[in-house]
């Protein structure tokens, strides 16, 4: 009792939203041809994408409460089909770390390390990274929203 | 606005991970054609302190499309030597499929019309009866009869077969000249056998296109970047065989001095040699006879010829060591006038380049 009158309704994150939900969707990017006769770089959903080729995942968030979200973090697995592109993940406001271990420790890249054959360790390259997160450094006030993102190569 | 809250942040990284597997590429040519990838995030937060349940966003779909990719490699070394008058001479390939499925191949032999050869040298002349013929046994070696298939059936992704290019050469050519070919192979359609055609313009997610992913080979003319289709050019080179013959006599005795000093008197006993030299950088020599006419001589009473006098030394006869052989014809490898008349013949020789043999016979001064 004492605790909900010190942070009434907080517990339950009640308001207008329904909390902190994420949308996410994956693209590639194809030279085009635009109206002007010029090629540019554009971004359309990922319909076709064959072994070698880059797809681009972006995260939307969205704090749907009347609440601030304290100490988000997005995790996300990387497919077992990509492989994760090296200094592609972004993310304005947050601390990115890695997993090379299916999720169950996350660091900065540098100090990954994954065992080798011969029993030693070595550091981790991009392509040993199993989950991406994405850690906010401030809270998220009620509706704000943003997204974040990485790429990723078929394999 | 910093943290206003009054807890430390407790980490909850093993909470709501969704576990993958290590990232891992189980093929070279990649990720097979209509495999769905999909991916979701989770999101975990607290609001005044306290964690919310972990929430999972929408799952993200694509499917993966065929990706047509082919390398035709000649597996020839150097260009393949042959003989003027040499039937069904092979050139090697292998074909691989480093597309994400399983196509067919088509598969064509193009002339190199003056063009420089794979291994050098300028494409100067034309093999006849040029047939392509596919490993059906995969023992690497072109088998007649046996691999007979004119096209590739079902090659799986990651997967190749070896391919051969096999054709008579003409009579006539010299050593160095060159026929050069390219072999180019298409991928087809495995279910129909029909050529591929790429997707082109809007597209539907989470159907398969086709996209042709392949390099250009090294037929420019019939083989293009992305048109399904890959080449490799390989060579044949003739090489022929450059025999020489070379006669040199010995006085083996006279009736005088015996065989000490011998001169070449009346009576004396004179050895012929003659040496056949296969000349080295060149090939076999196969049934290579040697015939000496002596019936000039004979006629006009210059010389007599000493009966079974002949001596082969050849490395395919005897193991390589000198045979004596008969006058006689058809016993063994020479005769003395049976094939003709008053005429050493030694035939079936057999040189390899580099390799020599002889025949000797003697005759008496008259």
């Amino acid at each position: 009792m004492l605790l909900s009158m010190l942070l009434p309704g907080a517990a339950l994150a009640q308001g207008s939203g329904s909390g902190v939900t994420l949308n996410v969707m994956v693209e590639q990017e194809r030279v085009v041809t635009n109206e002007k006769g010029e090629k540019e770089k554009r971004r359309v959903a990922a319909t076709r994408v064959v072994p070698g080729d880059e797809v681009i995942y972006t995260i939307h968030y969205r704090n749907g409460s009347d609440e601030p979200a304290e100490n988000v973090s997005i995790t996300i697995p990387i497919a077992r089909e990509t492989t994760y592109v090296a200094n592609s993940a972004r993310g304005a406001g947050t601390l990115i770390t890695y997993s090379v271990d299916g999720g169950a420790h996350f660091a900065d890249p540098g100090r990954l390390l994954v065992g080798s054959r011969d029993g030693h360790r070595r550091p981790a390259t991009a392509a040993d990274y199993t989950h991406i997160r994405w850690k906010f450094i401030e809270p998220l006030p009620p509706g704000a929203a943003g997204a974040v993102s990485y790429r990723a190569r078929l394999n | 606005m910093r943290n206003f809250c009054c807890f430390r942040w407790v980490p909850s990284a093993l909470l709501g991970v969704v576990i993958s597997g290590l990232a891992a590429n189980a093929q070279a040519a990649g990720t097979a054609s209509g495999t769905t990838v999909s991916n979701a995030a989770t999101v975990d937060y607290q609001v005044g302190g306290v964690a919310q349940p972990t929430v999972n966003s929408n799952t993200a779909t694509f499917v993966v499309d065929t990706k047509i990719d082919l390398t035709v490699a000649t597996t020839d070394t150097a260009s393949v030597k042959v003989a003027p008058g040499a039937a069904a001479q092979v050139l090697t390939f292998t074909v691989t499929n480093t597309g994400n499925a399983t196509q067919d191949f088509n598969l064509s032999a193009t002339v190199v019309s003056g063009g420089t050869g794979a291994f050098g040298g300028t494409d100067n002349f034309d093999a006849t009866n040029v047939n392509i013929y596919v490993d059906g046994n995969g023992n690497g070696t072109y088998d007649a009869g046996t691999d007979t298939a004119t096209s590739i059936n079902d090659l799986a992704a990651d997967g190749s077969a070896t391919v051969f290019i096999v054709a008579d050469i003409p009579l006539g050519q010299a050593t160095g000249d060159i026929a050069s070919y390219h072999l180019v192979a298409e991928a087809r359609d495995a279910a129909t056998g029909n050529a591929l055609t790429e997707t082109t313009g809007a597209d539907t997610a989470n159907s398969v296109d086709i996209v042709f992913a392949d390099g250009q080979g090294s037929d420019t003319t019939n083989d293009a970047a992305r048109d399904a289709k890959h080449s490799s050019q390989d060579d044949y080179e003739i090489l022929t065989a450059a025999l020489t013959v070379t006669k040199s006599s010995t006085v083996i005795s006279d009736p005088f001095n015996g065989t000490t000093n011998p001169k070449r008197i009346p009576g004396a006993v004179v050895e012929y040699t003659i040496q056949i030299d296969n000349a080295a950088g060149g090939t076999t020599a196969t049934n290579v006879t040697v015939s000496d006419d002596l019936s000039t001589e004979i006629g006009n009473g210059t010389i007599a010829y000493d009966a079974g006098t002949i001596v082969v030394t050849a490395p395919n006869i005897n193991g390589g060591a000198a045979k004596a052989l008969t006058d006689a014809g058809g016993d063994d490898e020479g005769d003395f006038g049976a094939t003709t008349t008053n005429a050493v013949t030694v035939s079936g020789i057999a040189l390899n380049a580099g390799e020599s043999a002889t025949v000797r016979f003697r005759v008496t001064i008259q």
